[in-house]
């Protein structure tokens, strides 16, 4: 049992890893870096952490908003 | 036959709400619960009014927890911050865990942090959640979206990356896939 759950989180440490790389890959940097400071830390946030929530508390908007500004960015959600 | 019940987080509904066939959810369930907290934070046009006319019609039902759920989701949520091998959720999430679990509610999420507690937390281990992934498989596993061949499920699943800007992990995918070859004997 614990065995299996070691095993889960050592693939989720794997996962998230991989699915950064993915983020930062898809993102469109030039986009990144035209917007606004709040905005702009708050996708880079998404890209480290693939955390939406947070990410828009950053950015002072809500969750909704912040999606849309993820796609405008062409930041895949990897899930 | 519908399932009875999902409860559905902020993250999940935004995405789904962009996918060519999201009516697909809606002949799953037979209704979808959104929490207050979900519904505050859905504010682009293509997802509101989607989900706006699916509570007109009943398909989701606006749910509003109790001060014993928020209190749950509370403690849920300092549990798994105390834990440094699992990842953060966040208030909306933590509450589609609690209510899911007092409902017996699929929960549909796409937080990793809720999927790895529910995968690492004896609280936790009742508690089923979906990503898009396990909702598209179910889909063409009862027949609710066609498909002929491996080449159909696997347009199925494009389809959906496309329209949403989401990427399911590989390794999920193909095992997804799998599945559902295995099940309709494509």
């Amino acid at each position: 049992m614990r065995k299996k759950k070691n095993e889960t989180i050592e693939k989720f440490r794997r996962e998230e890893e991989e699915f950064r790389e993915i983020r930062r890959k898809y993102a469109d940097w030039s986009f990144i870096e035209k917007q606004p400071p709040r905005i702009k830390a708050a996708l880079k946030y998404y890209i480290e952490t693939g955390d939406l929530y947070v990410a828009s508390r950053i950015a002072g908007v809500s969750v909704g908003k912040m999606n849309e500004l993820r796609r405008k960015a062409g930041i895949p959600n990897v899930a | 036959m519908s399932l009875k019940l999902a409860i559905s987080d902020t993250c999940f509904i935004i995405d789904w709400a962009y996918y060519r066939r999201r009516s697909v959810l809606i002949e799953i369930f037979k209704t979808v619960l959104v929490p207050e907290q979900v519904l505050a934070e859905i504010e682009d046009e293509e997802s509101i009014s989607w989900v706006s006319a699916q509570l007109a019609r009943g398909n989701m039902l606006l749910f509003t927890p109790s001060p014993a759920d928020l209190r749950k989701a509370e403690k849920l949520i300092l549990k798994i911050a105390s834990k440094p091998f699992l990842k953060r959720v966040d208030l909306p999430e933590a509450i589609c865990l609690v209510i899911g679990q007092r409902l017996n509610a699929i929960v549909l999420t796409e937080n990793r942090g809720a999927l790895l507690a529910t995968k690492t937390l004896n609280d936790l281990k009742n508690v089923v959640v979906w990503r898009a992934l396990e909702v598209l498989t179910e889909a063409i596993t009862r027949k609710i979206i066609r498909v002929r061949s491996r080449e159909d499920v696997e347009r199925v699943f494009k389809e959906y990356e496309d329209d949403t800007k989401h990427i399911f992990p590989r390794s999920d995918l193909k095992h997804a896939i799998n599945r559902v070859i295995k099940c309709l004997k494509l």
